[in-house]
């Protein structure tokens, strides 16, 4: 009886809990950069992902720092087309938590960038449509369209007030008066109102317009027609769609200065010169050069945006894959510089207004051009961490990079560009890196360099013509390498895993079973043993060297999202989404369930034989007897999910991957 | 379905305005047009030198129009029953005479017409010149090589869902032995960047290439299939100027300084994949612009 109780506590005597060694942070947004801007200075670079918004020095790329406005909480830009400016000054950017833009209620909030601070929220019903800026981004306005109103707040505001705003299919479209001081609405009407204290100020109805010919307009709109109100941020001037065409309105006096020259059944976007004496109308790749009192045109160069105006007869605008700038008078391009500025950001301009400074986009990198070259904007969201066989290098799979780092200075030392990549592993032998995505590359671990693509031949796919099946297929979810470096395990989206001959390069084998994408995979230390975990709650357990049937087991209804062997062999672990950790022998018999984890269980290793430690979603850790199951102790306090746990080859740290983009390398003491 | 139409449109090019300054395009305007009734599929091939009439061909044979008065002139029909045996895409003018080009692979059909009556004066086959695989792509085989009238493909390739792919579209002006050409700037083989590949002209006489224009505009000639956004450069018949159109500009160079002399943009308010089609007036100093919508 006394050795009994005893037993417990002398295990735990025997090893304490790990304590926190070192921590590497990353700079990085979660799911890689989402949108991004320079400021018009081209001193700073602002880009969002995640929950987070990062300030960058423009000049040598290095990160300033990172802001989360919504304490926490995802959000993205709002992006109603492909042509808008999200934040033409880089000042403010206008943010929701309806990641997945459906219609419908939700919050919107408005961010600035510059101190990450959120100035206003807007609970909207179905919004925001035509989303328009002040002067400076110093205001905002927008539609609601549910909720027939128009929302808008500008600086000083304690909080966004909205103003009537039309219906469903006819809601008013919002732009204020240079100062900010005005916010036109047009809808049935012309309004416009005092934004200080909310009041209409005047209202302009359609019949007090003349039309094209003389006789006075039925109304602003035409029916189904494109509606505009743009507003000059330099001069009193409103340009308005109406069923005659596009038409110059003086707001001050209300005097109509006529119409565009040109027809104009629907824009792309329209931008004024500084000096507010000409504006730019964009449409489908073409520049339309109009004086902002006649309404005349003077010149049509091609660009999808001006970049800018530096006299009357010169104009710089974004072509496909160049800066060009234009002579107005003749439509000729007369320089063109090599560059292609990502959607939304900024160009800065010198003196003269030329492009100086913009950010360009490849893939999910951004980087910081000039003429003369460009910087990266290196950030890393760590998904895993991994340490190399000798234990002298770690790594951290990030969104699009991996990095390999060396262990005791936490110095880079090689970064590799990987794509939809959620595991990689080295080989036994440490030469080589496997990463995962939609094909699994084996990378040379010095040096990063391509070794080879495993591909299935296309007779391996079975994608089974019109019956869908199993498969080695989709995303490369899951990698493990045999103990003695000869096979490596892949775990397909398809339900299936591969196993990989390394010698030929070729894939041998394929085990189906569960239902679901294979989530983890890990070989006994014999070889002989191959546990897959799936998305639908199973446990596979493969005998690889008889090639017989696996035993399957259903750990619960969720997921089971990693598994481990103990360095006997004599126990396997599974982590799993109903926050237990359960154990197995190697042959799929159940010992036991481990559950004291808040949510989810996320990550599991063995420390010794009898010992393992697992995470869960809250970024909470344990420590367990794996032979009695007792809970040893609690630690970590991390708060953000354990993403990955990993033991040095050496067994005195243990690494873990966390979603607070810091990786934890803790001590353990035996 | 819609009535077909062609729209066309005047552009005045005058050499000497050049000079002075560039061609004031708010007069360029639209001169004409024709509809077509429902059921008839009109392929525009030329317009005479002095813009007046308009050779179309359909399914059944080839008309002759009258523009300004809309008047049909003559028409050339097939026997009841037959279709073309390689319907033309192309004509030319030649004071009296029309030459009508039909291609089939590696031939050209050249047919001359009497304008006046539309009577076939003559037929002749003509191979393509080996000349197009040599500047264009030394590298093929001429089995690898296929030439129709306006482009050049290399066949043979494994290109879903095409068994060819697209090496360039060209023009030629056999008088000054001159061959101009552009390589799509990206395919599905070569993802290249807008302006990547200049329009580059050959000279026979000189043996090389003697200009690369840099384009910046979208080619749209990216696994192209369409002959209207292959026809897409042109010279004047003097070879003073060549004649680059696609997504609705015509990009004009002088082949005497290599300077980009014009760039028209008859229709700027939607965007088209083809350029608008180049009809060269005899004297080079106007062209006149067709779009078809």
């Amino acid at each position: 009886m006394k050795r009994l109780l005893l037993f417990p506590f002398l295990c735990s005597l025997a090893l304490a809990a790990p304590t926190l060694q070192s921590t590497v942070s990353f700079t990085g947004h979660s799911g890689g950069i989402r949108w991004g801007t320079l400021t018009p200075d081209g001193q700073t670079a602002y880009t969002q992902g995640g929950n987070s918004v990062i300030e960058w020095d423009a000049a040598t790329g290095q990160p300033r720092r990172t802001t989360r406005p919504l304490e926490g909480k995802e959000f993205a830009p709002v992006r109603e087309d492909f042509w808008r400016v999200d934040a033409p000054a880089a000042v403010r950017l206008l943010v929701t938590e309806n990641l997945t833009r459906q219609p419908g209620a939700t919050r919107l909030s408005l961010v600035d960038l510059r101190t990450g601070k959120v100035d206003a929220t807007f609970e909207v019903g179905n919004a925001p449509f035509t989303v328009v800026w002040g002067s400076g981004q110093n205001a905002v306005a927008f539609a609601d369209a549910d909720a027939g109103k128009v929302w808008y707040w500008r600086e000083g505001m304690t909080e966004a007030r909205s103003v009537p705003g039309g219906q469903r299919w006819a809601f008013d479209h919002p732009a204020f008066s240079p100062d900010n001081g005005l916010l036109y609405t047009l809808g049935q009407d012309l309004k416009a109102y005092d934004t200080s204290s909310g009041e209409l100020r005047w209202r302009l109805p359609a019949g007090e317009v003349p039309g094209r010919q003389g006789q006075p307009l039925n109304a602003w709109q035409r029916e189904f027609g494109e509606v505009l109100l743009e507003s000059s941020p330099y001069r009193p001037r409103l340009l308005v769609m109406t069923p005659d065409g596009l038409g110059l309105l003086n707001p001050e006096t209300r005097q109509w200065l006529g119409y565009l020259d040109a027809r104009f059944d629907r824009v792309h976007g329209v931008d004024w010169s500084a000096d507010g004496q000409r504006l730019f109308v964009m449409i489908d790749g073409f520049v339309h050069v109009v004086n902002a009192d006649t309404g005349q045109t003077l010149g049509i160069v091609d660009g999808e945006q001006v970049i800018s105006a530096p006299d009357a007869d010169t104009l710089w605008t974004k072509g496909p894959a160049h800066f060009l700038r234009f002579r107005v008078s003749s439509g000729l391009d007369t320089a063109a510089i090599k560059g292609k500025a990502a959607q939304n950001s900024l160009v800065a301009v010198d003196t003269q207004g030329r492009p100086a400074r913009w950010l360009e986009q490849q893939d999910d990198v951004y980087s910081v051009s000039t003429p003369q070259g460009s910087v990266p904007l290196v950030e890393h969201f760590t998904r895993m961490a991994r340490f190399s066989p000798d234990g002298t290098r770690m790594a951290s799979l990030g969104d699009n990079q991996l990095w390999v780092l060396d262990t005791k200075t936490h110095q880079k030392q090689l970064s590799t560009s990987v794509s939809n990549a959620f595991d990689f592993t080295f080989s036994p032998d440490g030469r080589s890196l496997a990463v995962g995505g939609l094909n699994t590359r084996l990378l040379d671990a010095e040096t990063g360099k391509l070794l080879k693509v495993l591909e299935p031949a296309p007779d391996q796919l079975n994608s089974g013509g019109r019956k869908w099946q199993p498969g080695p297929r989709g995303l490369n979810r899951s990698l493990a390498f045999s103990p003695d470096g000869r096979w490596l395990a892949v775990g397909y989206e398809a339900n299936a895993i591969g196993l990989w001959d390394m010698q030929s390069g070729k894939l041998v084998r394929t085990l189906t079973g569960g239902r679901g994408w294979v989530l983890s995979l890990a070989y006994s230390p014999d070889g002989k043993t191959l546990v897959s975990g799936w998305g639908d709650g199973t446990l596979h357990f493969h005998d690889v060297e008889k090639g017989t049937d696996a035993t399957a087991q259903q750990v619960n209804s969720n997921f089971v999202r990693m598994v481990a062997f103990a360095p006997d062999g004599q126990q396997v672990a599974a982590a799993s989404g109903d926050g237990s950790v359960s154990l197995w022998t190697p042959a799929g018999k159940p010992l036991r369930r481990l559950t004291d984890h808040a949510g989810a269980a996320t990550a599991v290793t063995y420390l010794g034989a009898h010992t393992l430690v697992s995470g869960d979603s809250a970024g909470g850790l344990r420590v367990w007897n794996a032979a009695n199951g007792q809970l040893l102790d609690t630690f970590g306090g991390a708060r953000a999910l354990v993403q990955s746990l990993v033991l040095s080859p050496d067994g005195q740290s243990l690494l873990s991957s966390d979603r607070d983009n810091v990786l934890r390398v803790y001590e353990v003491k035996k | 379905m819609k009535p077909q139409t062609i729209l066309t449109v005047l552009a005045l090019l005058l050499t000497p305005a050049f000079a002075a300054g560039p061609p004031d395009l708010t007069q360029a305007k639209l001169s004409s047009q024709i509809d077509f009734p429902l059921g008839q599929q009109p392929w525009p091939l030329a317009f005479s030198p002095d813009g007046g009439q308009l050779l179309s061909s359909d399914a059944s044979g080839l008309s002759l129009w009258d523009v300004s008065g809309q008047r049909l002139l003559w028409r050339f029909g097939l026997p009841a029953g037959r279709n073309w045996q390689a319907q033309p895409r192309r004509a030319e003018w030649h004071g009296n005479e029309i030459a009508l080009y039909a291609e089939q692979p590696g031939q050209l059909f050249v047919t001359r017409l009497d304008a006046r009556t539309g009577k076939v004066l003559g037929q002749e086959k003509q191979p393509f010149p080996d000349l197009l695989r040599r500047v264009i792509a030394p590298d093929l085989a001429a089995s690898q090589v296929q030439a129709l009238q306006n482009s050049l493909w290399q066949i043979g390739v494994d290109n879903p869902p095409f068994n060819r792919r697209l090496l360039a579209t060209y023009t030629s002006l056999p008088e000054l032995k001159l061959l101009a050409f552009k390589k799509p700037d990206r395919d599905s083989l070569n993802q290249g960047e807008t302006g990547d590949q200049p329009v580059q002209v050959y000279s026979e006489a000189a043996g090389e290439v003697i200009f690369r224009f840099q384009t910046v505009g979208y080619d749209s000639l990216f696994s192209s299939d369409v002959s209207d956004e292959l026809n897409q450069l042109s010279f004047s018949p003097d070879g003073r100027y060549l004649g680059w159109s696609a997504t609705g500009r015509v990009t004009i160079w002088e082949l005497k300084t290599g300077n980009k002399v014009a760039v028209l943009r008859p229709q700027p308010y939607g965007s088209s994949f083809s350029g608008p089609r180049v009809n060269w007036a005899a004297d080079s100093r106007s062209v006149t612009l067709e779009h078809l919508t």
